[in-house]
């Protein structure tokens, strides 16, 4: 055995064992990097959004600097001359429409329209394509013509070709680099499907109070749709779990008995049903989620990693410790504004007070963007590893 | 803008089917040999056509 594959064996165990709420030999490291990395790395934001071998490069760079023990993904989870071949609407991009140092922007808006629900309930997947892609996709407006044609044929194929960059990718920070993935595939609670990319928060609000019976229709036909999504994006692997960040679920976009009616049911099936086939879910949960701890620890033990950003970390730990890994939740305001010694401050506490017991992984609160300081995400890593280790 | 409507309205797709083989197998006519290998193998590309779809509504 070669030392990067004993390391790649100590980093898996340590990162599993984390998962399954046990003590590994250290607290594991788990950094969710986007432009950060680009930073890092010294590529602009349009590098990487447009150049899909500097986007893995900076991941390669990343993980020759920085001692973590899984492999984040790409800094850029979207590539932007992909979404110009067919014209997205929704996108911006570096060095297209923003400076090349500008982070992406997402334009959101109601692409799918009220009177649109009982064809999106009765066949979601014939909707995309007939209804859905012809507005969000300039190229495929005429849907027909020759551009709409080769907008099809074009983002099929660059979708392909990204996939198998990024899969060959995984394989080389494994094997170079001795690092697992932190996850496999991706899916979203079904409120957040639709309340997302397809009526927007504006749509979903006004849908909850003049159609909820529409609006608890397309969650619930959404949910083994979303199970399947999960399992297809992790090509049926059940190591690592399924991310799932968690939007319109964060308190107070919905108070607690519209949570309970439209949000937690179908999550919780779509959990359950990964939990069914062997798969995790990252529950990524953005923002905060205090008030629905309680129900959260309905699901079964271990089904989920709980991620806490904004959640209250000592009243999530007395909730959900013990039967499910939790993991966060170093402020990404400290990593961003803060001195690297409050940094290590905030780490060492975190350390003492929720991980002494097993069951943890340290990590920012949210995706780590280009505003981090390098010596502060060091300073994150330095103060794990020296508090971090289990006795 | 809506393209037509679905003739099939009330028959479920399930998760991963674009084209299901049912509706796609009487184009075949007589199959000479496997039908099971060029079933599988249509059942493959569909699913890569569905997940692409749904890869602009899951983001």
């Amino acid at each position: 055995m070669t030392d990067t594959e004993r390391l790649y064996q100590e980093r898996l165990k340590r990162y599993l064992t984390a998962m399954d709420c046990g003590k590994p030999d250290r607290v594991p490291i788990r950094l969710f990097v986007s432009e950060f990395a680009a930073k890092s790395a010294g590529f602009t934001l349009q590098e990487i959004y447009y150049q899909v071998d500097k986007n893995i490069e900076a991941v390669n760079r990343f993980l020759e600097e920085y001692d973590v023990d899984v492999a984040p993904t790409t800094p850029s989870l979207w590539w932007a001359s992909l979404h110009d071949a067919v014209g997205a609407r929704y996108l911006k991009f570096a060095g297209r429409d923003l400076d090349e140092n500008k982070q992406f922007q997402f334009i959101e808006d109601a692409y799918m329209q009220p009177d649109d629900y009982d064809s999106f309930i009765a066949n979601p997947t014939k909707w995309i394509l007939t209804s859905f892609l012809p507005r969000i996709h300039k190229e495929f407006s005429e849907p027909g013509s020759y551009r709409a044609n080769l907008a099809l044929i074009k983002g099929a194929a660059a979708m392909a070709m990204y996939n198998g960059q990024t899969g060959q990718a995984a394989e080389v920070w494994a094997k170079k680099y001795g690092r697992p993935p932190g996850m496999t595939g991706m899916t979203k609670a079904p409120f957040d499907t639709l309340g997302d990319v397809l009526r927007g928060l504006n749509g979903i609000m006004m849908d909850i109070h003049l159609r909820p019976d529409k609006v608890l229709a397309a969650t619930e036909m959404l949910v083994e749709h979303n199970i399947y999504y999960a399992m297809a994006t992790s090509q049926g692997d059940t190591q690592f779990p399924a991310f799932m960040p968690l939007h319109r679920g964060s308190y107070p976009f919905l108070n607690p008995e519209q949570w309970d009616k439209f949000y937690w049911p179908t999550l919780k099936k779509v959990i359950e049903g990964l939990w069914a086939r062997g798969k995790r879910t990252l529950f990524y949960a953005e923002g905060n989620w205090t008030p629905y701890l309680e129900r959260i620890a309905e699901l079964p033990d271990k089904s989920i990693v709980f991620h806490v950003d904004m959640t209250d970390m000592a009243k999530a730990k007395k909730v959900l410790g013990g039967r499910f890994c939790l993991s966060g939740n170093v402020p990404n305001t400290l990593l961003a504004y803060g001195k690297p010694e409050e940094v290590r401050d905030y780490c060492k506490k975190l350390i003492d007070e929720y991980a002494a017991d097993g069951g943890f992984i340290i990590d920012a609160g949210g995706v780590i963007q280009a505003d981090a300081k390098e010596e502060n995400i060091r300073a994150l890593i330095e103060a794990a590893r020296e508090y971090g280790v289990y006795k | 803008m809506s393209l037509g409507k679905d003739k099939k309205q009330n028959t479920v797709v399930p998760p991963g089917v674009c084209l299901p083989w049912e509706e796609k197998r009487p184009d075949f006519g007589e199959i000479l040999g496997k039908e099971e290998i060029i079933k599988s193998e249509w059942e493959n590309l569909d699913a890569f056509a569905y997940i692409y779809l749904w890869w602009w509504v899951q983001r």
